[in-house]
């Protein structure tokens, strides 16, 4: 079921008004299972194909209730994960034998996170195992089916156990507002910006194979490079739109998953404002975890921060390589890991050459802030051409030219991104000082814009509709 | 001093010890967000403080979610019995 599809739009407004009219208890809990279903089941066309993802759900509540007998053992976890990178065919697993039958694995990701979740809190009493018909309801929960946001299970639990609030006209209107912004992102504006950037990819790809090191093949990676981040961003931003929206009219709240990640200004800060649910979800359960470890082995209090980057580095190379089964997603990881592990590094340094007051007068220098910025949305923009790129251009940029190229790029995009972040700070800063008798922009604007966003989720539903690209997160 | 303020006195001297700040008086609502030092690396210095100094072990999903130090004192009383 596309997200900007009339069938998704009447599935909502079905499960939205039954949800509301349904009181809290076993009969609620029920219902979400069977909208849970016939989501889940859209994605699907033979129930064979569904069986392997049937089949890791009742592992995955196995292993919970295993936990909650013997608690969350690294062993029990270890086999989640294994069935997990099975079903995914990840190259380190190549030896076993696999599945002699296509099969879906959509949304599977996302269930790992929430059962490893209960496993691990389960199996610590930190909250109480859940019956089977509140695991269904909540594993599968269908706005988060496909690619999250991650809800804590006593969250999800305590709102589907409690009486819906009406919400207020202007909430529900919001809401409404959010599905319709969201729709037009998905259906409409990605819809622009994936066309625009496969056909620069091409271009890139072309420019590659003629030579490696030339102005068009840098020009094309940065512009390829900086659009896929404004796609994944717009792509990702809008799913989550619709999905918390949708969520909102429910009367339930979903965790949000993005905090104006442009905003950022280091790496750490970065991983706090995007897809913020994951970057949680490795912070409770590895990042912690990991570090309480190393420091109780290595207790002296000056080794904590270089025990903290390599937390880091761990924790960013393992959710890099949980994108993808590839050797590319690896290399992703180790990106990401790099990239996390020098930020904090380099932190750590600044602090003890100039003491932590010197150093927060460096950082709250304006053209140091904008400076931070560039590198920072330069480096993510970089790294994720790992989630585009094929393995055989990957190959040639691997190389010590492709390398040197992918440098360039990054020194020139940094410089670019820190002009254009001065720029609009400028402009926001000319644009706000207007003059207290106008009504305000958004006042003016909102009701305009919600109007024109109307009419672009017509026109994506009622004439492009199979020409939307895929969600970009759905495949991981 | 009921026992919720003795909590607190303690817990004061773990906050004042590892953020290194003799003038850190913390309150119920204090977050993250009001002690500038206070990030990651350091939450987990203070966890392990605090595991030691009121010898208890805080669960993976309580040293995640600790909202504020009002809900740190609650959950070191409840541990502690007190």
């Amino acid at each position: 079921m596309k997200f900007d599809s009339f069938a998704f739009i009447s599935f909502c407004a079905l499960a939205v008004a039954s949800l509301r009219l349904v009181k809290p208890g076993m009969l609620r809990l029920l219902l979400v299972v069977m909208l849970n279903f016939v989501f889940v089941a859209s994605f699907f066309d033979s129930l064979r194909q569904a069986l392997p993802l049937a089949g890791f759900v009742m592992a995955g509540y196995a292993a919970v209730v295993l936990s909650s007998r013997i608690g969350a053992s690294l062993p029990l976890i270890g086999v989640v994960i294994l069935i997990f990178a099975w079903l995914k065919r990840y190259d380190f697993l190549a030896f076993l034998p696999p599945l002699h039958f296509l099969y879906v694995v959509v949304g599977l990701s996302y269930i790992l996170f929430r059962v490893l979740h209960l496993v691990i809190d389960v199996g610590q009493k930190a909250i109480p195992r859940p019956g089977f018909i509140s695991y269904l309801a909540y594993v599968l929960f269908f706005p988060t089916f496909v690619s999250g946001p991650i809800q804590r299970y006593e969250d999800f639990d305590g709102q589907v156990s409690s009486p819906v609030a009406p919400g207020t006209t202007h909430e529900l209107y919001m809401a409404c507002q959010r599905i319709i912004r969201g729709m037009a992102l998905i259906g409409f504006v990605t819809v622009l910006t994936h066309f625009l950037f496969e056909r620069i990819q091409l271009r890139f790809y072309g420019a590659l194979a003629a030579s490696t090191f030339s102005f068009s093949t840098f020009a094309l990676l940065c512009a390829a490079a900086s659009l896929f981040a404004v796609h994944l961003y717009l792509n990702f931003g809008g799913y989550m739109d619709i999905v918390i929206g949708v969520g909102r009219l429910a009367g339930l709240a979903l965790p949000e998953n993005f905090n104006r990640p442009y905003l950022s200004r280091n790496f750490l800060e970065f991983w706090s404002r995007w897809h913020i649910t994951l970057s949680e979800w490795f912070k409770f359960y590895l990042f912690n975890p990991l570090l309480r470890l190393m420091a109780q082995k290595w207790r002296a209090p000056s080794q904590m921060p270089y025990l903290a980057v390599l937390g880091f580095f761990v924790t960013f190379t393992v959710m890099g390589i949980w994108h993808g089964s590839t050797r590319i997603f690896l290399a992703y990881g180790l990106i990401l890991g790099s990239g996390i592990s020098l930020n904090k590094l380099y932190q750590v340094q600044m602090t003890a050459w100039l003491g932590k007051k010197g150093y927060k007068v460096l950082a709250g220098r304006s053209w140091y802030g904008h400076l931070c910025r560039g590198l920072t949305l330069a480096y993510f923009a970089l790294s994720i051409v790992c989630l585009w790129i094929d393995a055989s251009h990957a190959q040639v940029l691997s190389r010590f030219r492709g390398m040197a190229l992918v440098f360039i790029a990054f020194a020139a995009l940094s410089a670019l991104t820190a002009v254009l972040s001065f720029a609009i700070e400028r402009l926001t800063a000319r644009l706000s000082n207007v003059p207290p008798w106008m009504p305000s922009l958004s006042d003016r604007v909102l009701p305009a814009w919600t109007a024109i966003q109307i009419f672009l989720v017509a026109v994506a539903i009622f004439s492009v509709d199979s020409n939307s690209p895929e969600f970009v997160y759905k495949v991981f | 001093m009921t026992d919720r303020d003795a909590i607190r006195t303690r817990l004061n001297g773990v906050f004042q010890e590892i953020f290194d700040d003799e003038s850190i008086q913390i309150s119920d609502a204090m977050t993250a967000d009001d002690i500038e030092e206070w990030d990651s690396l350091s939450h987990i210095t203070l966890v392990l403080t605090v595991e030691r100094e009121f010898g208890i072990k805080l669960k993976a999903a309580e040293v995640g979610s600790l909202a504020d130090v009002g809900a740190m004192i609650d959950l070191i009383g409840s541990r502690t019995g007190k």
